[in-house]
């Protein structure tokens, strides 16, 4: 009787408490290797090598921290804009566990030195096994709530979240294609160029899906609620979902320039990246314009100064992005740190920044509050974060166009300027700034960890009753 | 021109076509009042929890 009028919440605190403590361990990932590039003594022995916690940092943060956010997020909008509990809670159960085991066994077999050795998709096929019965048990759960909805329309955050289950599903299946050679040992069905074009179909399209299309529908969502006014226009998001998904597709081989991959197909890559700047921006303007005629919120709101500075910070990436796939500007940014500092931009800018103020919406609703336990802790964790990724972005920005030119600089008879040794030298003191800038970023998370803690401790997790729906909304 | 152009060129058409239905769509006349319903979803049962959180605060002063 009771799991019948009650919205499944036991799933989401699940998925909300991990998305924290994931958060935590990979950025402290993240400032360990950024601490090993500044002091190379901290390499220590093959298991915490830089070469193998890189590929452990990104896969927490990436599948672990954002992972773990977007299964929070997605059941409890799908549940409560569909009027209706999951379809089944024992699989919505086996996605938690089953994630929870994908995630640690990357923590056990990255550091071991076991990897397919494509980036973002490292994990060995086993793992990868797994991944895909619990992302069927993802969709099933999804999916088959939204077929049992009580409100006919299905709302805009939903498709996002629909097209992201739907595509990670294709994009981790295609690009994992392999022959097993043992237990974990596997050789891709794919070869050279081949390869590299299905890898950054894999790679540019997780950015798109996972972490873009996956967050505008955290977006679609939280931002109308913590403004307390519905979305600017309902009609631009439609329009910026179709543009979205449609052109998102195209736009891998930008990751390829100047390669053995055909010209043209570089050529395409590099228009399809271009024409993303319009829904991408449309997107971007469509949720801050939400807050039109409610700017003065932000004085006051921590949780609305996050997720509007997340869409900042998306649009100024979604900027940067097109901007570094034309050819000529590749040609300087490409290798260096810059990518690394665009990337940042929208990863702990606008993933995190979307997260972090979904989360701190949504904790103290699980728990049967109406707020987090400090909205002190929270402008304090939004100040110590934005320190943190402006240190972050501008010292990797100024490094990484410092590589691209002295690289490229050559003396008047043709030789080479600066030795590669040189350029890493010079970097030094931007990676420090670097560093800093995460151990900002990283503090802050600690804070929110406090705050949940405190929510956590003196709340009740109570699952909130599904209303009866109102004639209008049939 | 081989028959794959014309795919190609079939495919851009279709695309450029499709995405002109759903502009014309969104911003027709007949959905306006659909997505105005469509965007007040997220606050769908907002008053029932607010009943509820009082109710909680009222059982933590008892």
């Amino acid at each position: 009787m009771e799991t019948q009028s009650t919205y499944n919440y036991k799933v989401v605190r699940q998925f909300a408490v991990m998305t924290v403590v994931w958060g935590i361990v990979g950025m402290l990932m993240g400032v360990v290797i950024a601490a090993q590039l500044v002091w190379p003594d901290l390499n220590l022995g093959p298991w915490f090598h830089f070469g193998r916690l890189r590929p452990l940092h990104t896969n927490a943060v990436i599948f672990a921290f954002g992972g773990c956010g977007l299964f929070a997020t997605s059941y409890y909008v799908v549940q409560r804009t569909c009027n209706v509990r999951l379809i089944s809670d024992k699989l919505a159960a086996f996605t938690f566990w089953g994630w929870q085991a994908v995630i640690v066994a990357a923590a056990i077999t990255l550091p071991l030195g076991y990897t397919q050795s494509k980036e973002y998709a490292e994990l060995e096929w086993p793992i990868d096994i797994l991944i895909a019965l619990v992302w069927v048990a993802y969709a099933y759960v999804f999916f088959g709530t939204i077929a049992k909805r009580k409100i006919k329309h299905i709302y805009v955050a939903n498709w996002f979240y629909g097209a992201f289950i739907l595509t990670v599903a294709l994009l981790h299946i295609v690009n994992n294609l392999a022959v097993p050679a043992g237990f974990m040992k596997s050789y891709s069905i794919y070869a050279g160029a081949v390869d590299a074009m299905v890898q950054w179909w894999y790679g540019h399209n997780a950015v798109g899906f996972f972490l873009t299309a996956a967050f505008l529908g955290m977006m679609y969502y939280f931002v109308p609620k913590q403004a307390g006014r519905p979305v600017y226009s309902y009609r631009l998001s439609v329009v910026h979902f179709w543009a979205l998904i449609f052109t998102y597709m195209w736009a891998g081989p930008h990751h390829l320039h100047y390669t053995a991959l055909p010209d043209w197909t570089q050529s395409l890559g590099m228009v399809f990246s271009l024409i993303l700047l319009a829904p991408s921006w449309g997107g971007m303007i469509n949720g801050i314009m939400t807050l039109s005629g409610a700017w003065h919120k932000l004085r006051t709101d921590p949780i609305l100064k996050f997720l509007v500075v997340s869409l900042s910070f998306y649009g100024m990436s979604t900027f940067e992005g097109p901007m570094m796939a034309i050819k000529t500007v590749n040609a300087l940014s490409h290798y260096t740190d810059w990518t690394i500092g665009h990337v940042h931009s929208g990863a702990l800018g606008w993933v995190g920044f979307i997260t972090m103020g979904s989360l701190y919406y949504l904790i103290p609703r699980l728990w049967g509050r109406e707020e987090m336990y400090s909205v002190k802790l929270i402008e304090a964790h939004f100040w110590l974060a934005t320190i943190g990724v402006v240190l972050y972005i501008a010292a990797l920005w100024i490094s990484g166009v410092m590589q691209g030119l002295m690289w490229r600089a050559l003396n008047p008879d043709g030789t080479l300027t600066y030795a590669f040794a040189e350029v890493v030298k010079a970097t030094y003191p931007y990676h420090f700034v670097r560093f800093l800038g995460g151990a900002f970023y990283l503090t802050g998370m600690f804070l929110m960890a406090y705050n949940t803690y405190r929510t956590v401790f003196v709340g009740r997790a109570v699952d909130a009753k599904i209303p009866a729906v109102s004639a209008h909304a049939h | 021109m081989d028959w794959s152009s014309y795919g190609h060129s079939a495919f851009t058409v279709f695309c450029l076509v499709s995405f002109a239905v759903i502009l014309i769509g969104a911003y027709s006349k007949r959905a306006k009042t659909r997505y105005d319903e469509a965007a007040n979803l997220p606050f769908l049962g907002d008053e029932d929890e607010a009943a509820q959180f009082r109710a909680a605060a009222n059982g933590a002063k008892e």
